[in-house]
């Protein structure tokens, strides 16, 4: 049954810890994904609160407006899966926090909005976190061109997107495509701490 | 040489480019940029000392808001 193959795979995820830097669009729906997916301790940073226009897109509901993004997304993380460990961090993130928050993480996702922040999220981790995989989110504004959003990777960054779409006063980021952009991050992170993954044998299998 | 850009196989006239060179002629803004040379991240301020030779790999992303 493909339930009790999602449900071994959830047993496996449980071990991992994944930071999350920056709970908006794709932040709060990645954790979404990652929580369903059961990765078992999640570490989410961000400074902002829940607003009218949050809702628009990020993981939120009407009921949370006002509240700080972190608190509100652990409370919806844990509604999703009351075994899920979260460490929740009001704060903006400087480069020192990114190492110190972030350093025993499995894998860690870029989901800052400003250029300049995800810039130094990615300087940071590779090159003061070696070895540790990064999934930024870039190129995400709009709607449409499905077929534009890919990931590429190269060491130990990956970056999902369609790498050329800027959210402005003119083309806003919307639901759809900041969603497939965060779960297209999800992806990836599972990609990484699926790599060592085994099957077990199914039982009466051959 | 011939290297690989952003997954894509391309041929350049010369013998090697510094990576300002190389993003120049790509057209890339170097506006929060970030370049993995051989999956190596490249500090902006190297860009005009590192240079790029036949069968190295380099991917380039500008970073765009939206998060």
């Amino acid at each position: 049954m493909s339930f009790e193959k999602a449900a071994e795979i959830g047993r496996y995820l449980k071990k991992f810890t994944v930071g999350i830097a920056g709970c908006g669009g794709l932040g709060s729906n990645c954790a979404a994904a990652l929580a369903r997916a059961g990765v078992g301790r999640l570490v989410i940073a961000d400074f902002d609160i829940v607003t009218i226009h949050s809702l628009r897109r990020q993981y939120y509901f009407h009921d949370q407006i006002g509240r700080l993004k972190v608190h509100a997304l652990k409370d919806n993380l844990l509604r999703i899966n009351p075994e899920i460990i979260v460490k929740a961090f009001d704060m903006k993130l400087c480069t020192s926090d990114i190492v110190d928050l972030f350093s025993h993480c499995d894998v860690i996702v870029e989901a800052f909005d400003k250029p300049e922040m995800k810039y130094m999220i990615i300087e940071t981790v590779l090159t003061k976190i070696p070895g540790k995989p990064l999934v930024a989110g870039v190129g995400l504004a709009g709607w449409g061109n499905t077929n534009l959003l890919k990931s590429r990777e190269a060491g130990n960054l990956v970056v999902c997107g369609d790498g050329v779409s800027e959210v402005s006063d003119i083309v806003p980021a919307l639901a759809p495509r900041t969603g497939i952009v965060a779960n297209m991050q999800a992806n990836e992170v599972l990609n990484q701490l699926l790599k060592n993954y085994i099957p077990e044998e199914q039982e009466g299998g051959q | 040489m011939k290297i690989i850009f952003n997954n894509q196989s391309e041929e350049f006239q010369h013998v090697m480019l510094t990576l300002s060179e190389l993003l120049s002629q790509k057209e890339f803004s170097l506006k929060n940029i970030v370049v993995l040379l051989n999956g190596e991240f490249v500090k902006r301020n190297d860009f005009d000392k590192i240079s790029v030779r036949n069968g190295d790999t380099v991917m380039a992303v500008n970073l765009f808001a939206g998060g």
